[in-house]
């Protein structure tokens, strides 16, 4: 099972509506300051990339022989004469595995040629869970991202419990003392 | 969130007490030869002191392996707990169904019935039982539950003991699961995005090795 990561995700998209924006700050024209510029590729923070990018992504896997599940779009099937893969997308982290080892370079070396892409090995971390590998199977956990919550909470060293909630009681909207904004710590 | 009281800060710090107690916990996905879909799921009728709806929840299990779950306030109040419990068994048929079909896709059908567990006898005869009823002909979920149920992707039992379940599926670092929701059965590995189908994709890699 590998882990590919693709370089700068969102420019890659390619737009299919005319976008315009106002002229940077700094960069107006003096004499013309009533122009605006047009786009002619996808930029961060364009509501229409993360579809634009995805789009090129999903075309490009098709031309490759890939099929989409109708399950989970971000998962892609390719099962040709005894040969199977199946690639995992989200935004710009892909997990693929194939049925042997010279497919799985196959399909990563297309994808490198269209794409800058790292190869990043075998599958250890996605989407903030670590995967560590096991004799008999696999190892799923987020504590680097437990650790980082307690840490911003400044509750690395707080004490423990068993459970996470008391299931006597319940809570509710209106009880209790309203919290003020000297409570909060940020 | 908007209004928050000093209970919802106190319940706030239990959970992550409870986060720096269960660090060293994991999820563990071990290679099994069987690949059974076993839900079990449970209901807390009228548990919200505000709106009095339901919460239900779920864990499915393929061949063993924990790979969904869920807790959540149902969006309607319901009338009864058999009702509250039905609510619930209908989230259930929805999450293996989705899972039927993405393992149809993945070339690898069950070929056995989902089984969904459930401790309230009435919802279990409701899903089965096709008698329109005074107390329950206001629940739409009724028909999809008995859809599936009638085509054979799923049958609805009440809970089977805890020991038959910790047999087929043995975990060393995990607590054992129960059938009745012990929160340290559930790790804290993210469900959302991408995660769920992640965790299914995984286990069936290791189903096919």
């Amino acid at each position: 099972m590998h882990q590919l990561d693709v370089k700068n995700a969102f420019l890659h998209g390619t737009l299919t509506e005319t976008v315009y924006y106002n002229q940077p700050d700094g960069f107006v024209d003096s004499s013309r300051s009533d122009l605006v510029c047009r786009l002619n590729k996808s930029l961060y923070g364009l509501k229409q990339v993360p579809r634009g990018c995805y789009s090129r992504f999903a075309t490009f896997l098709h031309t490759l022989g890939f099929t989409e599940a109708k399950s989970d779009t971000s998962l892609f099937i390719y099962h040709h004469g005894g040969e199977t893969a199946y690639l995992l997308l989200y935004v710009d982290d892909i997990v693929l595995t194939a049925c042997s080892e010279s497919l799985l370079q196959r399909i990563i070396a297309s994808l490198q040629k269209e794409f800058a892409m790292k190869d990043l090995g075998v599958l250890h971390h996605f989407l903030g869970v670590t995967i560590e590998p096991r004799p008999s199977g696999l190892f799923l956990h987020q504590r680097q991202f437990t650790c980082d919550i307690l840490e911003r909470a400044g509750m690395t060293d707080c004490k423990s419990c068993s459970t996470p909630v008391d299931t006597q009681g319940k809570l509710s909207e209106a009880e209790g003392l309203m919290l003020g904004p000297e409570d909060s710590t940020a | 969130m908007h209004a928050p009281r000093e209970p919802h800060l106190t319940a706030m710090k239990r959970l992550l007490w409870y986060l720096r107690g269960t660090l060293g916990y994991r999820l563990l996905l071990d290679r099994s030869f069987s690949v059974e879909l076993v839900v079990y799921t449970d209901a807390d009728w009228a548990g919200c002191p505000d709106t009095r709806r339901s919460t239900s929840g779920y864990v499915v299990f393929l061949g063993g392996n924990l790979v969904s779950w869920s807790s959540k306030r149902q969006p309607v109040v319901s009338r009864s707990s058999a009702e509250a419990e039905y609510r619930a068994v209908t989230n259930c048929v929805a999450e293996a169904a989705w899972l039927r079909q993405l393992l149809v896709e993945l070339h690898r059908p069950l070929a056995r019935s989902s089984l969904v567990y459930c401790n309230n006898v009435s919802a279990v005869y409701l899903s089965t039982k096709t008698v329109q009823h005074q107390r329950t002909k206001h629940v739409i979920d009724l028909h999809f539950v008995r859809d599936h149920v009638a085509i054979g992707d799923v049958r609805i039992l009440t809970s089977r003991p805890p020991h038959s379940l910790r047999t087929s599926s043995p975990r060393a670092s995990l607590p054992q699961p129960s059938p009745s929701f012990a929160p340290a059965s559930t790790s804290p590995v993210a469900s959302c995005g991408c995660g769920g189908i992640l965790c299914v994709l995984l286990v069936f890699l290791l189903i096919q090795s």
